[in-house]
Formats: C-alpha cells, sequence, structure tokens
C-alpha cells in the first residue's frame, strides 16, 4: 500500500511534536493518520491546561529576559502588555475546562 | 495638617518598600524555575518558531533558550502530573534541537531541560536528559514517512500503561491484535 507521501515530490513537513509521538507508540501515530486526530475530554482539558501554563511561561521569560522577546503567535493569543487580557484568558480557560467536566461527567 | 502629611509620607515609603521586597520575592521565585547548570545564563529564544528544511524538513516550536556564553541550552515545559520524563519527551527536544542548530547556525547543548509542572501542586521539578544525535531523528523522521505511507508495520507502545487511556483501542485490534502486544 503506497499513497501520496511516497511519489510526491512536495516536501514532507513534519514537527517536532509528531516526530515526538513516534517514541510513544506507532500505531497510535498510523491510526491517528487513518481515522483523524481524537481528543477525550479529559486530554483536552490537559491540553487547554498546558497551553495556558505556555502562555504564563511566556510571560516570565519576558521578565526574566534582558532583551525584549516577543512572538507573533503568542502576542494574539495572550496580550503580555494586558492584564485584563490574561484575566480574560485564564477565565475562558476555567469556563471551557467548566463545560468539558461537565460533558465528561455525563 | 503635618501629621497628615507624615502619614502620606509614610504610605508611599510603605508601598515603595512592599513592592522593592515583591520584587525580591518575584526574581526569588523566578530564579528557581532556572535550572541549576544554567544559573547567570540569558533567555534569547521563548515560545519561538523554526522550520529547517535540510537535513529534514521540519518545523519545532521552542518553549525557552538559554545562553551561558559557550553555546545554547534548550528547555520543554510539559504539564503533568506524574514526575517522570519519557522518550517522547526526549524526542521531541532532541528534534527541537536539530531546527534550533541548522535555523540559526549556533552551537547547542548536547544537553536538555525538561521542566516538568503538577497542575494540582504547582510543583516544578526539572531534569536533565541527554539529547539523541541527529542521525537518530532523522531515522525517526524518515520511519514515520514510511509509516504513514504504508511500508512498514507499526511497533506496539513504548510502555504498557499508556492503552488504558488511548482514543484508539477498538482499531488497534483490528490492526495488530491485542494492544500493548509487542
Amino acid at each position: 500500500m503506497r499513497n501520496a507521501h511516497q511519489h510526491s515530490r512536495r516536501p514532507f513537513w513534519q514537527t517536532a511534536s509528531q516526530l515526538a509521538e513516534m517514541g510513544y507508540c506507532e500505531r497510535k501515530v498510523l491510526l491517528s493518520h487513518i481515522y483523524g486526530k481524537r481528543v477525550t475530554p479529559t486530554r483536552d482539558i490537559r491540553q487547554e491546561l498546558g497551553t495556558v501554563e505556555h502562555a504564563r511561561s511566556f510571560i516570565k521569560a519576558q521578565r526574566q529576559a534582558p532583551q525584549p522577546i516577543s512572538d507573533s503567535r503568542t502576542i494574539a493569543l495572550l496580550p503580555a502588555d494586558s492584564w485584563f487580557g490574561f484575566v480574560r484568558r485564564l477565565l475562558f480557560s476555567a469556563a471551557q475546562r467548566l463545560r468539558l467536566f461537565t460533558q465528561w461527567r455525563r | 495638617m503635618l501629621s497628615y502629611s507624615a502619614i502620606r509620607l509614610a504610605r508611599v515609603i510603605g508601598s515603595a518598600f512592599q513592592l522593592l521586597i515583591g520584587r525580591m520575592f518575584i526574581g526569588m521565585r523566578n530564579a528557581r524555575h532556572v535550572p541549576p547548570e544554567l544559573a547567570g545564563s540569558k533567555i534569547v529564544y521563548a515560545e519561538k518558531s523554526f522550520s529547517i528544511t535540510r537535513p529534514i524538513h521540519l518545523v519545532a516550536r521552542i518553549d525557552r533558550v538559554y545562553n551561558d556564553g559557550h553555546a545554547l541550552a534548550l528547555l520543554e515545559l510539559k504539564t503533568r502530573q506524574s514526575n517522570r520524563v519519557y522518550e517522547s519527551d526526549i524526542i521531541e527536544l532532541s528534534a527541537q534541537r536539530l531546527a534550533v542548530q541548522y535555523g540559526t547556525g549556533l552551537r547547542i547543548h548536547d544537553l536538555g531541560y525538561v521542566e516538568l509542572l503538577n497542575p494540582e501542586s504547582r510543583r516544578r521539578t526539572i531534569h536533565q536528559v541527554a539529547l539523541h544525535p541527529e542521525h537518530r531523528i532523522t531515522e525517526i523522521a524518515h520511519r514515520r514517512r514510511s509509516l504513514l505511507a504504508g511500508d512498514i508495520a507499526p511497533r506496539g507502545p513504548a510502555t504498557v500503561g499508556c492503552c488504558g487511556h488511548c482514543e484508539y483501542q477498538v482499531e488497534c485490534r483490528w490492526l495488530g491484535g491485542d494492544p500493548c502486544a509487542d
């Protein structure tokens, strides 16, 4: 069985996270490629928590760095100069977690 | 009138002192999040994406990169309850090193850091890990490409316990028998 990856001349881009999944379970890599990515509510909550922690870590890194460090995607995700944006993000996250938790309990 | 001014002045001095002490505590708290080996190092990148086309087409988003004056050191943040570093963490960090190395042309340390944050207790632990060499990452990338092309059969999970939380348990039995068989 061969598919487009083998014959295509287009570059086959991979991310570091995708390569990391190979160290977890190759069957899961193949099945998620065939059937699409599935996320359980628990895993979704964990991913959301991870996103918030990464944003917090970025703000701490900005404070520690001697020169200003910035990245367009993270700033779009969470305006570092606005505490309102930070609080709004946390509240949104908490609401989403609560919604997912109630769905999961059902 | 004099006493009112004195009270205001005392308040201002008190606020300034509080701010100073607060900043000191913030500094101490932040300093704990830096690996001891990287004390005194400077952060050069945070949450930055790198993409390279050689030796493989790779995109990586790096959590933090420190510069200790000799070379760069990578740190990856993971939010999980268990205080364990998995093989997948080391592969991800090694792939990130490849991306930063070819993206910037700078020298990177062979050791990386995984910061584990427990979301409940808020406890942070930093683990130093030995990164995989370049050829190992390119092998994994080529293997993944062959796997998705259907040229090779997939191997089982690295740890037996991970099958209980898997979303593909039914399909996994269709594919290769019982999960965790290998």
